[in-house]
């Protein structure tokens, strides 16, 4: 019976292997995924710290976003080590101590000709962190930053291309012309 | 039961067929248009913490105050300070660009004795052997493009010490009241077109008449209210004519039309070569609209006053007079010429020693009274970036010549303390655009601070008494490097250099 | 969410103030990253988003005079030129501030918009951007740069606008008080010949000087409605301009 069809059932087996490599594992393959440098928990930060949000990452009172923190705001209360844990240790030992900045991985680090501004959606939109950045500040460990491969742009699995971004725009009647977002 | 080709023929095509169905092709295309997007040679800007910080521009006289637009320490774009009192908030296309000479290819990088490199030490020292071997009739010389500085005190005190030293600069103890002259008869000075601050000229434009004594069909000519053009040479014979229409005697009848026109523009004042006689028939000075005195430098000696072939070694900054002038005052045999510049053009061409000098945003430098300004002026001139090693600043290297320990920023600090001390005059801080009163500046050190930050203190005015003896010379600003954005305004647009 | 009212953003040029110094040539190209010229550029090839043209009454010397006329992107108005024959849409002319966007990243660089543009305010990148070794450290963030093969112009210094809109939106606003967002030739002029504003907002300065009877339109003829007014007492500036 496979002698009669061989042709299509090779045929069909290779649209298989395609779809399969397709759907399963090149959305998987294409990103190079990065660790972060440094093992840290917005959890106990929280918890233990009573930090929010905006107690680090702040927007300046020029409206830019200072993004991931530098050395110097972790260095303010981790000159010595506030608690016991190993990972703790390895951060004073590696980067406050040799006053170096930690080389953190951006997840959704925008091409250069793209402007994101956290002013207008904090500030004027008034969207909540967790609507775009989800329960990230609730976690215990940092996931990784995936990279694409070929591209070098950040794959982050929400914000891929600029659908999602265009999407919440139309939906809410934001500014939706190329230059109001591109540079 | 083998694995033919045709099997893997029909096996690719499912494949192909599938992969259609895919995200795959999608992705890679959109993958390789972003790649062919992001060239590595083609540059990004760098990101950080946009930051304003200001400084004052001492690429002229003029000194124009710099707000620069900074991303961390680095400047990105230079713009001016708004209702500065000598540069209304303007800055010219040079003073534009000052951010980027640092990276022109022309820089002089190290010091440099007849071409060849050496070492600092070597090059003091085989100076100071050329100063010792100077003989009794001959001299030692600075030519300094701006006086008035603490570093022209420096160089003075150098030159103290020798037996022959001596210390040349245009002295130009007036200010002119631009914003109450109704007519300026220009000989041959580019008014519109780099002369003082173009802030402060271009906001009065309107309230004077401009008549433009000149050979050539200049920038400024050609916006002129009225262009005379004379005979290259005749500026002191045309300005004799006019004289002669002032006093209403027949003459040339441009001369006549000139002097018609000053007429019916009350106050005027006349600038450029040979006009100290027409100011004095002009009444144009010490009087509003005119020319201010204003308290400022010691004298000193122009240099074409000095006797011809006298000069054994000469120092400069940059550069400002004709190299022929230079070398008609320099000894015949032995001379020995340092400049003490950035730029290996200009006359680092000629010089037998080049002492490499960081740009005006590299060092902390100052600048003397603004250019035109009719009052006493000072700013700093405070560095945004690090200089790169093996510059060294003017006065910094005069103190080194002369065995000086003293810093040159000690020696600003000094100055400052004296301003403090005077007492006079007030400080117009850039960041607030509020004027303090000096007394109110509670020391000399706050009075430091202030500066630094980016500030200009400006004297009082003086009580115009006495007669008053007008230069003949109207001092020009010195030749400028360019940098390679300069391409907009020759190459790329045809519009003439500025 | 409140929307902002649309502006028609336009500016006022007098031509009687402008000496042809080239601040402006020079500001803009230092906050649009546009790069030095090749030696080969030659005024039809080189990158000047902002161009300032002399022009002379013809008349014999002595009474030779000059005038200098800056020319940019006119932001037209009605059937923009360039809008409508580009086959990538890489040309949009947004309803919120009246700015015709250009976006080099669509641009696949048939430089159709270049031949419909009738005043030669559009300019093709011949050549990779390149600087001076270590003269990228300059280069203004909120500008992206561009490679060869793709068009560009004046967008009213864009970086400038989001700039000014994310320091309104720190302190909760969302219109842009006037004087805060000009762009850099505005800023740099020394004569201050150059007037930016809303010509929706019939209160503005620019709106008041588009109306009185000193202010001309280049090519006004063509029915393009640009956004740049010119300024002048004298007749033959004028004449010329619409010659």
């Amino acid at each position: 019976m496979f002698e009669e069809h061989r042709g299509k059932i090779l045929f069909l087996a290779g649209m298989l292997a395609a779809l399969t490599a397709g759907w399963r594992v090149f959305p998987v393959a294409r990103y190079q995924t990065v660790a972060q440098p440094v093992d840290f928990s917005h959890k106990i930060h929280a918890d233990k710290a009573g930090a929010k949000c905006e107690d680090c990452h702040t927007i300046r009172d020029d409206g830019t976003f200072a993004g991931v923190p530098t050395l110097d705001k972790c260095s303010s209360c981790h000159a010595q080590p506030m608690g016991t844990s190993a990972r703790e240790k390895q951060f004073i030992d590696r980067y406050v101590t040799p006053n170096r900045e930690i080389p953190w991985q951006v997840y959704v680090r925008q091409p250069q000709n793209v402007y994101f501004s956290h002013a207008f959606h904090v500030k004027l939109a008034h969207l909540d962190c967790h609507q775009c950045h989800g329960a990230q500040g609730e976690s215990d460990t940092l996931p990784p930053a995936r990279i694409e491969r070929i591209s070098s742009y950040s794959g982050s699995p929400h914000f891929q291309d600029m659908d999602a971004c265009e999407n919440c725009h139309r939906q809410r009647g934001a500014a939706n012309s190329c230059l109001a977002c591109h540079k | 039961m083998g694995f033919t080709r045709r099997d893997l023929l029909k096996f690719t095509g499912g494949a192909t067929a599938g992969l259609v169905f895919t995200p795959v092709p999608w992705s890679l295309l959109r993958d390789t248009a972003l790649v062919s997007e992001n060239w590595p040679d083609v540059p990004q800007p760098a990101r950080g913490e946009i930051r304003t910080r200001y400084t004052t521009c001492t690429l002229c006289p003029a000194a124009c105050g710099v707000r620069a637009r900074s991303v961390g320490d680095q400047p990105v774009s230079l713009a001016g300070v708004p209702e500065h009192p000598a540069s209304r908030g303007a800055l010219c296309a040079n003073g534009l660009l000052a951010h980027q000479l640092p990276f022109c290819t022309d820089r002089a990088p190290r010091p440099l004795a007849n071409g060849r490199a050496v070492s600092m030490e070597q090059a003091v020292a085989r100076i100071r052997a050329a100063v010792e071997a100077c003989g009794a009739n001959e001299s030692v010389a600075f030519l300094d493009p701006r006086p008035g500085r603490a570093a022209s005190l420096v160089y003075r005190r150098y030159l103290a010490g020798l037996a022959h030293g001596v210390y040349c600069a245009a002295s130009n103890p007036f200010g002119i009241d631009l914003e109450n002259t109704r007519a300026i008869v220009s000989f041959g000075v580019p008014v519109l077109d780099g002369w003082l601050s173009p802030g402060r000229v271009l906001a009065v434009r309107s309230q004077f008449a401009l008549i433009q004594i000149e050979p050539e069909y200049s920038r400024t000519a050609s916006l002129a209210d009225l262009w005379v053009p004379i005979v290259p040479g005749g500026e002191a014979a045309f300005a004799g004519a006019v004289e002669c229409g002032l006093r209403g005697e027949p003459t040339d009848p441009a001369a006549e039309r000139v002097a018609r026109m000053l007429l019916d523009h009350k106050p005027a004042i006349a600038i450029g070569t040979g006009t100290d006689k027409l100011n004095a028939a002009l009444g144009s000075a010490g009087r509003p609209g005119g020319f201010l005195r204003r308290r400022d430098v010691a004298p000193a000696t122009e240099f074409a006053d000095l006797p011809d072939h006298s000069v054994r070694v000469l120092f400069t900054e940059e550069a400002s007079l004709t190299w022929s002038l230079i070398q008609s005052k320099l000894v015949a045999r032995d001379a020995v010429v340092v400049v003490l510049t950035s730029w290996l053009d200009g006359y680092a061409r000629h010089a037998d020693y080049v002492i490499p000098a960081p740009l005006y945003l590299e060092s902390l430098d100052e600048a003397a009274t603004p250019a035109g300004s009719t009052v006493a002026g000072f700013s700093l001139s405070p560095d945004l970036i690090a200089a790169p090693q093996g510059t060294m600043a003017p006065p910094e290297f005069m103190l080194r010549l002369a065995g000086d320990a003293t810093s040159y920023p000690d020696i600003l600090k000094q100055r400052v303390a004296g301003l403090k001390k005077d007492g006079r005059g007030s400080v117009f801080t850039y960041a607030d655009a509020k004027s303090t009163r000096v007394r109110d500046v509670a020391s000399a050190d706050d009075l430091w601070k202030l500066l630094l930050a980016g500030a200009v203190w400006l004297d009082d005015p003086l009580r115009q008494t006495g007669s008053i003896t007008l230069p003949a010379d109207e001092p020009c600003a010195p030749a400028l490097h360019r940098s390679p954005l300069m391409s907009k305004l020759d190459q790329e647009s045809g519009l003439r250099k500025v | 969410m409140t929307k902002t009212k649309p502006a028609r953003y336009g500016m006022a040029i007098d031509l009687d103030r402008c000496t042809g110094c080239g601040a402006c040539m020079v500001a803009c190209a230092v906050e649009n990253n546009v790069p030095p010229a090749r030696p080969e550029a030659t005024p039809r090839t080189g990158i000047t988003w902002m161009r300032v043209y002399q022009i002379s009454n013809g008349a014999e010397s002595p009474d030779t005079r000059a005038a200098f006329i800056p020319i940019l992107c006119q932001q037209c108005g009605h059937e923009t030129p360039c809008a409508a024959v580009c086959p990538q849409e890489a040309v949009e002319v947004d309803p919120a501030t009246g700015i015709v966007d250009q976006m080099p990243q669509r641009c696949l660089g048939c430089r159709y918009c270049m031949t419909a543009c009738p005043y030669h305010a559009r300019y093709f990148n011949w050549w990779d951007p390149r600087w001076p070794a270590g003269m990228e450290k300059t280069l203004n963030p909120d500008v992206a740069t561009r490679m060869r093969g793709v068009v560009e112009k004046c967008n009213f210094c864009h970086g400038r606008l989001h700039a000014a809109r994310t320091r309104a939106a720190a302190e909760g606003r969302s219109e842009l008080r006037p004087g805060e967002y000009v762009p850099a030739c505005v800023e740099a002029c020394p004569a201050r010949a150059i007037v930016f504003g809303d010509l929706n907002d019939p209160e503005s300065e620019l709106a008041r000087l588009a109306r009185d009877g000193h202010s001309f339109r280049i090519l006004e003829r063509l029915g393009t409605e640009p956004k740049i007014y010119y300024r002048t007492e004298r007749a033959w500036v004028r004449e010329a301009a619409h010659a």
